[in-house]
């Protein structure tokens, strides 16, 4: 895009009130904030739920990794937001407004103006609590949705299971308006007359990240979803297992009797790959393959059967965990079952047997796996927004883009625009953000909050104000406010003790900050509710005051004190006692240490390795969010494997245009400095200062410095010598033919018949994984050939056809234009004969059921990319590569694009990926460079570990164990240091230091033994 | 340790997960024994092990480290490096006589606050049949 | 080639005569330009570690003489922290050619830097008792060598070995450059090369290369078994009579916190101990908190505090080399107690501390698959 199209009218960009607007506060639109305000944009963030988190607060673990990992995105700057996503979420440079829509756009580019609705949730949240007194009085219970209906909800209540402190909020449809909730909140933040308010933003780009919704099983009357209870969704399993976990007992049960099912089946592509519904929903092959897994866990006997068309499990690492399943002992059945009957309380799926009749097998527990469909937001807001949707109400993306929209400065992110996983989504996110932070310059620094003087309690006596939250009367109920009150003000140290009954109201804030005035307190413990939620707040009255937040303790008296206890108690009020004398203990030991080293003038420009399509759209985001860039390619010309490809699947996607339009936009880049027939010879340093030696085509070498790396290097196609590759010039690759039909060396009229085979290469015992792009390369020269003569008879023998997403379209229409698609396994794959007349294949069609044989003109296979990670260069800066030899990312799911905090990665080199994918993640890539070089040029955190010289050893422990390279030893002076700016104050240093030469400022062992102590006082 | 109803258990949480658990388990008003005193820490892997020979010379009678979930510490691996510190300490300290079994590690994950509060109630269990330490009560520290 | 080698010929006659030439054709034939080697003190019976530059300053060369008052892998650890600016040998005793190697992984030390011969070691006395025994018997070290080599005993009126040596079951110089053999070697004291800077050494000194001796294998092993059977009387006893808290009590009940072992403890590295930092710097009013806690406390306090801190610390890395029990003034066995913790500790990881310098230190490593999930 060019800069010049943009309305940049200075003025009305400062005039703007968020830099962006991110609809919806899911996992994509949390991840695009993320970013922003890692580059230093403000957002505005809303989402027409109650809370954030979208359908990620409702499972508790992810595939492949089966772990969750949502804080992953959270910014990597500590202090910023450290918490659990799933349970929180606050920033202080977005703006979140829940339980908001959007009502209108107005403007363009740079100036868009946004009219919002802020529903009335019927809960006041600056004076809620989440006491939670309104919920236990609310007589409405109606089974919750979420819970698979297994658990009770209330009119009044908090959307998220896990959700913690909650928001809460009425269900207007259930509310009877019968006010008991009103009369027991004590804080009158209960409004059931509340109407929703209108307001007006102005911000300069837009990213719509509106999700999807899932499908609704119930008009599937032949599943009987709805009628019998032991049938459910994928979701409902989640929550069924979820359910257990908040009962304190991992567990699968049937919903009908509680018993635990032994016989479990699974429904693939449930409202997906149909007439109406003509697309794959993508992610549901691997969520009932985690689900099966999780309940091989649990039920080690059980039957496990999954029934489904393809499995499409294309995305990194996800064949394996296929395979793993597979020795697992879960069944995998090629066949849509036909019908779910009840029988005597027993359920019976009738599924098709050998000889093609039908049998009944028995079930007792039935998963419909549920595919996505397009939200309703989507649709509203793409009228507003004057961008179109495809039939099935998914947003389009511009070719060469995954999240660009055809209107400028309005982009989108996640399952709005085609069912997404998590990387999918993450990744899209990423380059929405890098293009939305194109537009809008960095108005603000993150950070640079007026800095606070340390206090040295060597130089000063400890003056300690104690705040005890009353919290409308629970602690006072439960641990004896007064009573607490009293023994504390005894302890050595204190000023004085307040006792006030709600603290986080403003104006018991603005009480907090008057009484640290008129006190003279140096340090403030505060006994409320959990620290996680409240330091938020009580930042501002650091700042304010001028405390020290190291001097800042929140004692959590009322999630992990009241609240835990059933009847107030001596032991309860003891504990509460010896939690407030800990926080004192720990403000009284606390000692200034020296700060470790802050490079601040650090190196912005940025190495892209290899400048194929992912590497040159890195290096022009890089540049256009202020980075000077120097991409190398060994090669003699850019392009790299975009240079074969010369169509697509759809006829406005123009491979060709798109590398004209990558290679001139470099050229015309002055910031991005082109070296071709360079290596990197070298390539050594710590994230934000790396040194690497390139090596031109001479052999002259030149040293330079980065501060951050883009490893672009791409995959090498595969040419495996099978099926007779090489020994016949009618046996081709998918791209031989690609060439030779764009080329118009072949003719397809010349042909009578072509035959295709699949996974040439790919899913075998030397290269595990699923290459991604073959079954598309298959259907586009399919189609193609097709297109060109309609008689053409295309056989394609295939093991899944893995035609995800949207693809499905094109998988239906190949069909329709009478391409034959021929299921093979793995054990019996087509052989291919070099006869007298040509080639033969020969293969067994087990629809058919008999064997047959071809005499093609051509054998056109299928053959994926083979990894070639540069090993060497990851290996000077401690990387590795992935089991399967291809870039491995510091967590597949939420940080798909970073190797580490500095190097990231993108394209081919990550796994196989088509050319948009591949470009988006180089976009990404540089979004997620820069966040870190602007991260490097912050001000690092006052918590940081720290070194003390004169106690190091040098023994080089720390700087094994720092997962951040934050940590070296430092040979002239002799000594470890850490570099602030990288530290994540993780502690692992201190942990593993024998003698306290490492140490967490404000975290130190002199702290924590004495809180030890402290705790454990009579 | 007279009153049999007056043991302590210490419990480090992580902040990210085990805590988030705790703060959960409260929302959830989910009541377990008032016998645990906490401290949390960022990650389970800055526990330092020294903290734990502290807890039970300052008379704890049991010890509760909970992290995130094995492969989901938010620092990449703490947890792993916890699970090996926790492993020497209970061969130091079930060598010198106070039992391994007093040292508890356990990965509860921020959605799983019944997990957390039915460990601390089985541990006060497990840890009230064990009676009190040996070293509680003697005169050297 | 064997990678055995002989001796001088003229050396042969006295088990412990050779050595001293060995080490001095080391030096004079420019092999080395320093060596680490323990030698008679002058005016005294004592035998130390001595840093030998000029070959004429070999006069009095005893690596087998029956005392380790250093472990001199720290010794080899502060000639090789940094370029030393020559080539630096050592005759080292397996337990100080360990402890060196904990310390290179700890940085402290580099392996690259020092050509190392190690020996067979028969163990050693305490090091007061030596002296004494070492005055009135000349050539002590040649008839211990002899009698323990013929008995397994020390001669006859010689003080018993240390307790440590005698449950040591690593007595040979495993990964020096260069053994010294005397266990199953018929006729004298034999090399053998463990390296190839270790056999270029030993070409260079025109070493006539020999036949493995053939009852070495057998000798050796026999000789570890006694080790073993020895060692784990050690931790039986241990077991049984110190460890259970009460017991241990009693024992650390009589430490007055001077920090010897710590002090002569080759894998105690530290620069200045955490128990003497600030974090253990406590204001007076904290000594009567804990007196009025348990009503009574004993002083100086954290004794067990610092011992437990220290077996956490280090016991992973414990060679069980003894200088704890050596250096402890009021009798406490240290050593017995660590090694005895140690080897649980050590067992966790299947870890032998100095058995190789490319295994990781236990706590700066993980394995996603390894232990019990959880405790």
């Amino acid at each position: 895009m060019n800069s010049e199209d943009r309305a940049q009218d200075p003025q009305e960009m400062s005039t703007l009130d968020s830099d962006v607007l991110v609809i919806g506060a899911g996992l994509s639109g949390l991840t695009a904030a993320f970013d922003l305000v890692e580059n230093g944009r403000t957002v505005l963030l809303v989402e027409s739920a109650a809370a954030h988190g979208g359908y990620l607060t409702l499972l508790d673990r992810q595939f492949s990794t089966d772990s969750c990992g949502f804080c992953q995105i959270l910014p990597r700057t500590p202090g910023g937001a450290e918490f659990c996503l799933k349970s929180m979420m606050y920033h202080p440079m977005i703006d979140f407004f829940p339980s908001t829509t959007v009502e209108g756009v107005e403007g363009k580019v740079g100036a868009f103006s946004v009219k919002l609705k802020r529903h009335a949730t019927g809960v006041d949240a600056e004076l809620c609590t989440h006491c939670g007194r309104c919920i236990e009085v609310c007589p409405e219970v109606y089974p919750d949705p979420l819970q698979a209906g297994m658990a009770g909800r209330k009119a009044i209540g908090s959307r998220a299971p896990v959700s913690s402190p909650s928001n809460i909020e009425i269900d207007w449809e259930h509310c009877t308006r019968c006010k008991a909730c009103v009369d027991a909140c004590p804080e009158g933040a209960i409004r059931l007359d509340a109407e929703d308010v209108a307001e007006t933003r102005k911000v300069g780009a837009i990213i719509v990240a509106t999700g999807f919704r899932l499908y609704d099983p119930s008009s599937k009357l032949e599943y009987g979803y709805g009628r019998f209870r032991d049938v459910v969704t994928t979701l409902e399993l989640e929550r069924l297992i979820g359910k257990s976990l908040l009962e304190g007992h991992e567990a699968i049960v049937r919903p009908s009797d509680g018993a635990p099912p032994s016989r479990i089946a699974w429904i693939q592509c449930v409202g997906s790959r149909e007439e109406k519904r003509n697309y794959c929903s993508s992610v549901c092959c691997m969520i009932s393959l985690k689900e099966a897994r999780r309940c091989r866990q649990l039920l080690p006997d059980a039957h496990l059967e999954i029934f489904y068309m393809d499995l499409r499990t294309c995305g990194k690492g996800y064949e394996s965990y296929l395979n793993e399943a597979k020795d697992m002992g879960i069944r995998f059945t090629r066949e849509r079952p036909g019908e779910v009957l009840n029988r005597d309380g027993e359920l019976l799926l009738q599924v098709e047997d050998q000889d093609g009749g039908w049998r009944e097998q028995p079930f007792d527990l039935i998963i419909l796996s549920i595919g996505f469909e397009a939200h309703p937001e989507t649709l509203r807001l793409a009228q507003m927004l004057g961008i179109s949707l495809d039939s099935d109400g998914f947003l389009s993306a511009h070719p060469g883009f995954l999240s660009r929209t055809e209107k400028e400065g309005v982009y989108m992110a996640g399952a709005a625009s085609e069912p997404r996983d998590i990387p999918e989504s993450v990744i899209q996110a990423h380059e929405a953000a890098a293009l939305a932070a194109s537009i809008a310059p960095a108005t603000k620094q993150h950070g640079e909050g007026p800095t606070v003087p340390l206090t040295d309690l060597l130089d000063q006596d400890l003056r300690a104000m104690v705040f005890l939250c009353d919290c409308s009367g629970t602690l006072t109920e439960r641990l004896g406010g007064e009573i607490l009150r009293t023994s504390i003000e005894k302890e050595p140290g204190v000023v004085t003790v307040g006792l006030h009954s709600r603290l986080c109201h403003k104006e018991g804030l603005e009480t907090l900050a008057k009484a640290i005035h008129e006190t003279e307190a140096n340090a403030l413990v505060v006994g409320a509710c959990t620290p996680r939620w409240l330091n938020q707040r009580l930042r501002q009255v650091s700042e304010e005051t001028g405390l020290d937040p190291n001097l800042v303790q929140v004692v959590n008296l009322r999630e992990q004190g009241a609240w835990s206890q059933g009847e107030a108690s001596a032991e309860g009020a003891a504990a509460a006692e010896a939690q407030l004398r800990a926080a004192l203990a720990r403000c009284r030991e606390y000692r200034i240490l020296p700060r470790p080293v802050e490079g601040r003038d650090r190196e912005a420009q940025v190495l892209v390795v290899g400048g194929g399509p992912a590497g040159m759209s890195a290096a022009l985001s890089l540049s256009e969010l202020g980075h000077a860039v120097t991409l190398v390619e060994r090669e003699s010309k850019l392009g790299g494997n975009l240079q074969w490809i010369h169509y697509g699947l759809g006829d406005n996607f123009e491979p060709e245009k798109i590398l004209g339009d990558l290679l001139h936009a470099v050229q015309e880049t002055p910031g991005v400095k082109v070296l071709t027939e360079t290596t990197v010879a070298d390539l050594r340093g710590r994230p934000g200062a790396y040194r690497a030696v390139l090596k031109g085509s001479e052999g002259q070498e030149t040293d330079k410095e980065f501060g951050a790396v883009v490893v672009a290097t791409g995959a090498v196609v595969n040419r495996p010598e099978l099926f007779h590759y090489g020994k016949d010039t009618r046996i081709l690759t998918q791209r031989d033919v690609e060439t030779s039909l764009s080329e118009n060396s072949l003719d397809p009229k010349s042909l009578l018949e072509v035959v295709m085979i699949q996974c040439v290469g790919s899913r075998d015992k030397e290269h595990p994984y699923c290459s991604r792009i073959c079954c598309a390369s298959a259907l586009k020269n399919a189609l193609k050939l097709l297109d060109g003569n309609p008689g053409l008879r295309v056989v394609i023998f295939y093991r899944d056809l893995r035609a995800f997403g949207l693809m499905e379209r094109d998988y239906r229409k190949a069909r329709e234009k009478g391409a034959i698609f021929v299921p093979f396994e793995p054990e019996a794959p087509p052989v291919v004969e070099i006869g007298e007349d040509g080639p033969t294949v020969t293969a067994y069609d087990p629809i058919a059921g008999l064997t047959i044989c071809f005499h093609p003109d051509r054998i056109v296979l299928s053959t994926g990319f083979i990894p070639d990670a540069p090993s060497a260069l990851l290996d000077r800066l401690g990387l590795a590569a992935d089991p399967e030899g291809f870039l491995k990312e510091a967590n597949p799911k939420f940080r798909p694009l970073d190797l580490c905090d500095g190097v990231y990665g993108c394209g081919t080199a990550l796994g196989p990926a088509f050319l948009p994918e591949a470009m988006a993640q180089g976009r990404g890539a540089a979004v997620r460079a820069s966040g870190f070089l602007r991260r490097m040029q912050r001000p690092a955190v006052l918590h940081t570990a720290t070194v003390q010289a004169s106690r190091c050893s040098a023994c080089g422990l720390c700087v094994e164990v720092c997962p951040f390279h934050a940590r070296e030893l430092d040979e002239d002076l002799g000594h470890a240091v850490v570099y602030a700016e990288l530290c994540q104050a993780c502690g692992a240093c201190a942990a593993i230091c024998p003698n306290d030469a490492a140490q967490l400022v404000g975290g130190t062992d002199r702290q924590i033994l004495s809180v030890i102590e402290a705790l454990m006082e009579a | 340790m007279e009153d049999s109803e007056n043991f302590k258990i210490v419990a480090f949480l992580c902040n990210w997960c085990t805590y988030a658990a705790a703060d959960l388990a409260g929302t959830g008003r989910l009541i377990y024994p008032p016998n645990v005193r906490t401290v949390r820490i960022m990650c389970s892997g800055s526990l330092d092990p020294m903290y734990v020979v502290k807890a039970f010379l300052e008379g704890a009678d049991g010890v509760l480290v909970g992290g995130c979930a094995l492969g989901d510490c938010h620092y990449t691996s703490g947890n792993y490096k916890a699970r090996r510190k926790v492993a020497v300490l209970r061969e130091v300290l079930d060598a010198v006589g106070i039992e391994k079994d007093r040292l508890w590690l356990r990965w509860i994950s921020a959605s799983e606050s019944g997990l957390f509060s039915e460990t601390i109630q089985q541990m006060t269990k497990a840890i009230k049949a064990m009676g009190p330490t040996l070293v509680q009560g003697r005169m050297i520290l | 080639m064997s990678g055995y080698f002989a001796l001088d010929e003229d050396s042969r006659k006295d088990p412990a005569g050779p050595l001293g030439e060995f080490c001095r054709r080391l030096l004079d034939e420019g092999i080395l330009d320093a060596l680490l080697v323990a030698q008679h003190i002058p005016d005294s019976s004592m035998v130390q570690h001595t840093l030998v530059q000029s070959p004429d300053k070999m006069l009095a060369v005893d690596p087998v003489a029956p005392v380790l008052p250093v472990n001199g892998g720290v010794l080899a650890a502060r000639l090789t922290r940094q370029d030393p600016g020559g080539k630096v040998g050592a005759i080292l005793r397996p337990c100080e050619i360990r402890a060196f190697f904990e310390l290179v992984k700890l940085h402290q030390g580099d392996r690259e830097r020092i050509f190392l011969i190690g020996m067979d070691c028969m163990g050693t006395f305490e090091p007061p008792q030596y002296r004494e025994w070492a005055k009135a018997n000349p050539e002590a070290s040649g008839r211990f060598l002899e009698a323990m080599l013929s008995s397994g005993e020390p001669p006859q009126g010689a003080p018993p070995l240390r307790r440590c040596c005698r449950a040591c079951e690593f007595p040979t110089g495993e990964g020096a450059d260069v053994q010294l053999l005397f266990v199953g070697t018929d006729g004298g004291p034999c090399l053998f090369a463990g390296t190839e800077a270790g056999e270029t050494a030993v070409k260079a000194m025109n070493l006539k290369n020999v036949e493995e001796p053939a009852k070495r294998a057998k000798a050796v092993e026999t000789w570890i078994k006694g080790r073993i059977k020895s060692r784990d009387e050690l931790f039986k006893e241990v077991e049984s009579e110190i460890l259970p808290l009460d017991r241990l009590l009693g024992e650390l009940s009589s430490c007055i916190t001077c920090y010897n072992c710590r002090e002569v403890c080759p894998a105690c590295y530290c620069k200045s101990c955490v128990f003497e930092s600030n974090t253990f710097e406590h204001p007076a009013s904290q000594y009567l908190k804990w007196a009025k806690k348990k009503g009574v406390v004993k002083m100086p306090t954290e004794s067990l505090f610092f011992h437990l801190t220290r077996m956490l610390h280090m016991s992973t890395s414990c060679v069980g080399c003894g200088q704890c029990t050596s250096a402890c003034p009021m009798g406490i066995r240290v050593s017995d107690i660590f090694r005895t913790v140690a080897r649980r500790t050590q067992a966790v990881f299947d870890y032998v501390p100095g058995r190789s310098l490319e295994e990781p230190l236990p706590m700066t490593t993980y394995k996603e698959d390894e232990l019990s999930p959880q405790w």
